[in-house]
């Protein structure tokens, strides 16, 4: 206590505006450290709701492959139709996709986790920084006190200690003795006040580039926040249409193998009297379902990140 | 106070009243830099804090209308796999895959162009 209004007496208050500088740009760092924070919350938020839709996808590619068990009976004419809206091998097609989604995806998050750990190091280095003000021990000047905060703030006059290149201790007390001669106390303030807006000024210059990095990862939250949006609804969507077109399957398998087995060996012996394996109203219930199985394919297509407009292109 | 100023002012030497007056112009010089550091700090700070508010906004609007149309899709899904009508579930389908087709990371870049571009945006 005693210390502190030493130093406030000797810095005539400029000591008290240099804190209060600090302190701004303390609160601008512990803004930072939250928002990393959060950046990694919401990256294992994110990564979960990705995990999940990879899952449910993987698991789609098998359902979509059973198209084939009744397209393989169309006719080439019949299939014409199934050739421009199906892939010819849709597994593969559909693996392929699943892939160019994990692509951008991993590329994505892979980016966030760099992105993220480079605020986290920024922020590291800014905090190392912050010697602007500081005692040449690396001490902040308000973090010490009685002979010691005596002695810094006369080095801090002298311009800091022998071994910073400054004038040190006892040149800070010559230029309290040289500067005793004139209307001392005016000056002393003026220059107390010079140096204190000097330190102030650098503060609040560090304090700005701490703000640009915050924008950062401010912006990359945002990103991450979308990805996991995009993830969920992605994830709800497939599970909705997948849902239906099993349904639409099961519904089409009953139709045109009404009595299992049986079905099939009639239909085998129709091909083999030089009759069409399915009749017209079939092929044409059969085609409505491979529509329904163009949409679910089309909604597993369907990938997270744009490549246009990914997470990693957001922050370039 | 005149009086002792009249005092002061006749023990100081001219010299040293100019170097005091030149002591305190180079003072408010740098207090007015450092007010102008001060200024621009808390501008970005601001524009910080509109622009996220702004995307915060736009994307909650964004992804909740988008919520809202899947859902009605879902109910219309519902009712064409109740009644086992093959264009209902078609309709729907397709009607979802158009939904998911619009990304949402497209319209972040959209609305990053046109924050940077200045132009009057609309929520």
């Amino acid at each position: 206590m005693v210390a502190e209004l030493l130093k406030q007496i000797v810095t005539f208050g400029a000591a008290g505006r240099v804190e209060d500088a600090v302190g701004r740009y303390e609160e601008v760092l512990a803004r930072a450290s939250e928002l990393e924070a959060r950046i990694r919350g919401r990256q294992v938020e994110a990564k979960l709701a990705l995990e999940s839709l990879v899952a449910l996808k993987r698991d789609c590619v098998p359902d979509l492959a059973l198209v084939r068990s009744i397209s393989k009976h169309l006719k080439a004419k019949e299939r014409t139709f199934t050739a421009e809206v199906v892939a010819e091998d849709p597994p593969s097609v559909c693996v392929a996709q699943i892939e160019s989604v994990l692509g951008p995806a991993e590329l994505a998050l892979g980016t966030a986790r760099g992105l993220a750990a480079g605020a986290s190091t920024a922020m590291g280095a800014w905090a190392l920084a912050g010697s602007v003000g500081a005692a040449s021990t690396g001490t902040a000047l308000a973090g010490l006190s009685g002979a010691a905060a005596q002695s810094a703030t006369l080095a801090w006059f002298g311009g800091g200690s022998l071994a910073a290149g400054g004038l040190g201790v006892a040149g800070g007390a010559a230029v309290l003795t040289s500067i005793a001669a004139v209307p001392a106390l005016a000056v002393m303030a003026t220059l107390a006040h010079l140096k204190a807006n000097d330190a102030i000024a650098r503060y609040a210059e560090e304090t700005t580039k701490a703000l640009l990095a915050i924008d950062t990862m401010e912006k990359q939250i945002v990103a991450l926040d979308i990805a996991d949006q995009r993830a969920r609804e992605l994830t709800e969507v497939l599970a909705k249409t997948r849902e239906a077109y099993r349904q639409q399957y099961r519904v089409t398998l009953k139709r045109v193998y009404r009595f299992g087995w049986l079905s099939r060996a009639l239909r085998w012996l129709r091909k083999l009297f030089g009759k069409d394996y399915f009749s017209e109203p079939e092929v044409a219930h059969i085609q409505g379902f491979l529509k329904c199985a163009v949409a679910f394919s089309k909604v597993l297509d369907q990938r997270v990140f744009e490549l246009q407009g990914s997470a990693q292109e957001q922050q370039t | 106070m005149i009086k002792r100023l009249t005092v002061l002012a006749s023990k100081i030497s001219p010299d040293d009243l100019v170097q005091v007056m030149m002591a305190l112009r180079d003072l408010a010089e740098s207090a007015v830099a450092v007010s102008k550091v001060n200024a621009a700090r808390d501008v970005a700070l601001e524009a910080i804090r509109q622009k996220h508010d702004l995307y915060r906004q736009a994307f909650d609007q964004l992804f909740a209308e988008r919520r809202e149309i899947i859902q009605k899709h879902f109910k219309v899904l519902d009712r064409g796999l109740a009644t086992n009508d093959q264009a209902v579930v078609l309709g729907a389908l397709q009607g979802l895959g158009q939904i998911v087709a619009k990304s949402p990371f497209m319209d972040l870049r959209l609305l990053a162009q046109a924050l940077e571009s200045g132009e009057t945006i609309e929520i």
